[in-house]
């Protein structure tokens, strides 16, 4: 499509149920009591000039450019702070308000620079387009006197440029930073002429900027520019996608000219997103075509020797008769795969059906498997739907927040600027996480209650929480008689109330005093509405999914499930965990989460794929590992996936790996685990793909090809080429094919498909006949599995404790500017921002060990070693120690072990009994195998 | 499967259920819905060679499997 413009209101709707009538330029118009009376003009489709206005922002009323003329008032209101009234007639274009416009404007053009005609935003500018709106032909003031026009320009963000001689000063970035973002990075500094957009510190880079790009985007003029822009020219045409790093899911709109993406701005109609977006999904997307990009097939016999680059036939066969021939040496169960939270859900479906029909077993897993797997446990069990109840915008109606072991402004930025918007709005908040993450206490936003428990004790936490709730009579009794199992309800009330429970004993084991926990349940018990938002920290426990069947009991028996506001919301790390999970990644389960020993279901499948199907489960991405080192298991298909740096305890996955006869790898780079393969196909990035992403809430997005396949094939393409070389052949054309196919078979699918996305927009699945358009609030007048079952959740100590060789714990994150292991993200200008992985540690547990600000320390757990440079910092408690794991050098899962969730095995990647001591150099050059595995390589 | 793992698997998932009044059934229901047949075997066999390493109820529960 051409250039795609939203439409700009010039101040927000109003969400008043009243409505008001009002005349402008003799035309009959019914608003929401609170529409401003610019916005009811643009309704008639009158644009009243404006460039203070923008529909994202709060009205501010200072460039006095939209004045109009109301009748029975005096002077000139301007429109963008006037209300609608009853009975108002308003006039937009009369000689006296053209009056002030031109000279409004002829003020702004004095003080700017008149090089329109080579300004990287011509065409793109609001300034230029209001000169023309409003008739301006000559500027009376002159270019000399006083003026900003030699001011310089700051170029210190990688991403755009601050050209303060275009400023004028509208005040539009300072408030998107405020509102949009809740940054509160930018002010106007000085009066009068005198003032000036200010980034607080030295420039952009160096102040509090989180460079999510609001501001570039509300700015009407030059001055704050993408460098793209600069560089390529403005765009001329638009593709709607879907971002592919976190899963928030925003949409965007790739803005090109000709063939080439020039940026990308986030879709005002994008349902996750409502127009904001992150450093991430808005600039760093060069990667895509990062030299480093590998794009033509390679094979090679064994790990030790050179690639070699052939055709995809060549590719195809040879990875073919190698499969055939493992399965027909070592069985049926031999080989797997894994499908990749990264991919499509088309590309994801065509992986799983491949190893069911074509490798003809149910060993399939998902990289969900060490993320979420607990949460599709924990919420099947309960609620009866593995997913979060709540689309994003559920927030904005919540009075008491909690959220648990996640930390939004870092992980999941743009919903956490939505929160942010509705904690400044006077919402409560409840912070569950050993560290002091942003949020306890930034801008305009604090915690009532922080409790920072030791790592490895959120079930006695959550167990206390419901304590209090079930002891203090905070029960919802209507909620709990009339919408879940009684039975199941008052086995969990009997063990709640025990005093194991109670916040005074969890004291000793979680380190957090008994009356702030009891103070935070009651302020959870007694909001009108309570949410509950969570990421790994709930789940990559030995506890995991006890954890999040406890959040579920603590949401029910204060029934805050089922309406707006409420609700049980795991945040999910990448962009597709939802739909992998939805996609039947999971060995034990087809699509829709339906198990494969049901009969009937199976039978389902086997008649559309005309294939015999295993009723029994598959193993799990630990099994296979572990049953490669016994010799049981000899190939994988990893779908863009890094097993050899995202997956715990490194050294025994590389074991793992370097043992298998044959590992098959699709992906954009060769990675770590592609160290260990001896078949490498070329993926797409998400510019080239063409299908969908299902984020945290649901919400089904199209994923459309910005460019054509790099590698010249989709994903699925050739997932289908290999299956047919196997001997099964999945006949698609196009990947809106997958799409119906999967709508066929999958219950809360089968209202979607291309066509429909393409119409509405995007839908939040159960999308099916009951509901067209989606379901943005689930278990609404019943839970999915009927009545919503309380779980008992004895809390059982993880097995990793620390020890006088290892006294601290170490637990595991991500930074903002950086994404999972950094493939995509280290290969983009956002390691400006952080360029290695470092080693938070608390000032007392540094001076104990002498370990110095900025130095390298040695880190040590029971299963490994690295290195890394140490920050201190009290956002840590005493006794722990964190990091992050996107820099392969520091390799942080050398250190991570091999204990797991007890009901998925999700990895305990946020509990790791650890030493640290200070260490004279950084990591040296690493050898992709130690000796172990040169020696297990040999072998193969 | 390593034994050690499969150890450590089943020990744990008895841990997290045995408290529970209906533990044999969740026991039971669980190892069927999440573990392969041949890690079944395999479980079997172990216990059969040393079921000192398991946690009883899982001896109990893999009896009856
Ligand atoms: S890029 Fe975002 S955080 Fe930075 S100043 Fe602009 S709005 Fe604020
Ligand atoms: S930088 Fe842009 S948005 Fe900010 S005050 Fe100047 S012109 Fe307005
Ligand atoms: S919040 Fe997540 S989905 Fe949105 S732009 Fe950032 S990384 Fe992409
Ligand atoms: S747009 Fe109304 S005062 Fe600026």
């Amino acid at each position: 499509m051409s250039l795609l413009k939203e439409t700009d209101f010039g101040t927000p709707a109003s969400d008043s149920t009243e409505n008001v009538t009002v005349i402008i330029d003799g035309r009959e118009i019914t608003v929401p009591a609170g529409t401003s009376v610019m916005r009811a003009a643009k309704m008639l489709e009158t644009t009243i000039p404006k460039l203070c206005a923008t529909d994202n922002l709060n009205s501010f009323g200072s460039c006095r450019l939209c004045v109009v003329e109301i009748d029975g008032r005096k002077g000139t209101p301007a429109s963008c702070t006037t209300l609608v009234e009853p009975g108002m007639v308003v006039r937009t274009q009369t000689q006296k308000v053209e009056k002030i416009r031109k000279n409004v404007m002829e003020l702004y053009i004095s003080d700017h620079p008149l090089d329109c005609l080579t300004c990287p935003a011509n065409g793109d500018c609001e300034l230029q387009d209001m000169a023309g709106v409003v008739g301006l032909r000559e500027v009376r003031y002159g270019y000399e006197g006083k003026n900003h026009l030699a001011s310089p320009t700051d170029y210190s963000n990688p991403y755009f440029n601050f050209d303060e001689s275009k400023c004028i000063v509208c005040s539009r970035c300072v408030r998107a930073c405020e509102e949009v973002q809740g940054t509160f990075a930018l002010t106007i500094e000085g009066r009068g002429f005198d003032s000036k957009v200010s980034p607080g510190g030295k420039d952009f880079l160096s102040s509090e900027c989180v460079s999510c790009g609001a501001c570039v985007q509300a700015c009407p003029t030059s001055t704050l520019q993408e460098k793209s822009v600069v560089d390529l020219g403005m765009p001329n045409r638009t593709v709607i996608t879907t971002c592919a790093y976190c899963g928030v899911g925003c949409s965007f709109k790739a803005e090109l000219r000709g063939d080439e993406l020039v940026r990308m701005v986030p879709h005002k109609d994008g349902g996750a997103n409502e127009g904001h977006s992150c450093v991430k999904g808005r600039f760093a997307w060069g990667y895509a075509s990062h030299p480093d990009r590998v794009l033509l097939p390679k094979i090679r016999e064994s790990i030790t020797e050179p690639w070699r680059e052939v055709t995809w036939e060549e590719a195809i066969e040879f990875a073919a008769s190698k499969l055939k021939s493992i399965q027909s040496k070592y069985g049926q169960q031999s080989i797997g795969g894994i499908t990749s939270s990264r991919c499509t859900n088309e590309e994801v479906y065509a992986v799983q059906k491949m190893i069911r029909a074509a490798f003809g077993n149910n060993n399939v897993d998902t990289c969900a498997r060490v993320c979420h797997s607990p949460t599709g446990y924990g919420l099947k069990q309960t609620f009866g739907a593995s997913a979060g109840t709540q689309d994003f915008k559920s927030v904005e109606k919540s009075d008491v927040i909690i959220i648990i072991g996640a930390n939004p402004t870092d992980a999941h930025p743009v919903f956490a600027s939505r929160m942010k918007k509705r904690l400044r709005k006077g919402a409560k908040l409840i912070i569950v996480d050993p560290r002091r993450i942003d949020l306890v206490r930034s801008a305009h936003v604090e915690a009532s209650h922080h409790l920072p428990l030791l790592p490895g004790t959120n079930v006695a936490m959550i167990n206390a929480l419901g304590h209090v709730v079930a002891t203090e009579n905070l029960i919802d009794w209507d909620f709990v008689n009339s919408r879940c199992d009684l039975n199941a309800f008052k086995k969990w009330e009997a063990f709640i109330k025990q005093p194991e429970n109670s916040p005074e004993v969890v004291e000793t084991i979680t380190g957090v005093p008994a009356e702030e926990i009891r103070a935070a349940a009651r302020l959870y018990a007694s909001a009108k509405n309570g949410a509950i938002y969570y990421g790994l920290g709930v789940t990559e426990h030995s506890q995991g999914s006890t954890m999040v069947m406890g959040i579920a009991n603590l949401a029910m028996a204060t029934g805050n499930i089922g309406r707006e506001g409420v609700g049980v919301n795991p945040l999910r790390g990448q962009n597709n965990v939802q739909g992998a999970c939805d996609m039947g990644s999971f060995p034990h389960e087809f699509s829709g989460y339906r198990h494969v020993s049901d009969d009937v279901v199976r039978e389902q499948f086997e008649n559309l794929w005309g294939a015999t199907l295993q009723k029994e489960p598959g193993m799990r991405i630990p099994n296979m590992l572990d049953a490669a080192i016994v010799g049981d298991f000899k190939a994988i298909f990893i779908q863009g996936e890094d097993i050899a740096q995202s997956d715990p305890n490194t050294k025994h996955v590389k074991a793992a790996l370097a043992s298998m006869a044959l590992v098959i790898v699709q992906d954009l780079f060769i990675n770590e685990t592609a160290q260990f393969a001896h078949v490498f196909f070329p993926g797409t990035s998400f510019l080239e793909k063409d299908g969908t992403f299902t984020n945290a809430e649901r919400r089904i997005n199209r994923v459309r090809p910005v460019m054509a396949s790099k590698t010249g094939k989709q994903e699925w393409e050739v997932v289908a080429l290999l299956s047919k070389a196997l001997g099964y052949e999945m006949n698609y054309t196009t990947s809106a094919e997958i799409m119906d196919e999967i709508a066929q078979v999958t219950p809360s699918f089968t209202g979607v498909s291309f066509a429909h996305l393409d119409k509405v927009g995007s839908v939040q699945w159960p999308c099916n006949e009951a509901n067209p358009n989606g379901t943005p609030v689930m278990h609404i007048e019943q839970f999915v599995r009927g009545k919503g079952q309380f779980m008992e959740t004895h809390f059982v100590p993880t097995e990793e404790r620390t020890t006088r060789k290892f006294p601290l714990l170490l637990t595991t994150g991500r930074v903002l500017s950086q994404y999972n292991v950094g493939a995509q993200t280290r290969r983009t200008k956002n390691s400006t921002w952080a360029s290695e992985d470092l080693l938070q540690i608390h000032p007392s547990d540094a001076e104990l060990r002498g370990v110095k600000e900025g130095e390298w320390v040695k880190l040590a757990s029971r299963v490994g070693e690295t290195t890394l440079r140490a920050q201190l910092t009290s956002a840590v408690p005493p006794g722990v120690v964190y990091t992050t794991f996107h820099f392969p050098v520091t390799g942080a899962n050398v250190i991570t072990t091999e204990y797991s969730d007890w009901a998925t095995n999700c990895p305990e990647y946020k509990v790791t009994a650890v030493e640290v001591m200070p260490s004279l150099s950084g990591p040296t050059e690493k050898s992709i195998l130690d000796k172990s595995e040169k020696a297990l390589a040999k072998n193969v | 499967m390593s034994d050690s793992s499969l150890i450590r698997m089943a020990n744990q998932i008895a841990a997290n259920l045995k408290n529970r009044a209906d533990h044999r059934e969740a026991i039971t229901a669980h190892l069927k819905s999440f573990w392969t047949p041949k890690m079944l075997t395999e479980l079997k066999e172990l216990i059969s060679e040393n079921s000192t390493d398991f946690d009883e109820t899982i001896i109990e529960v893999a009896a009856t499997l």
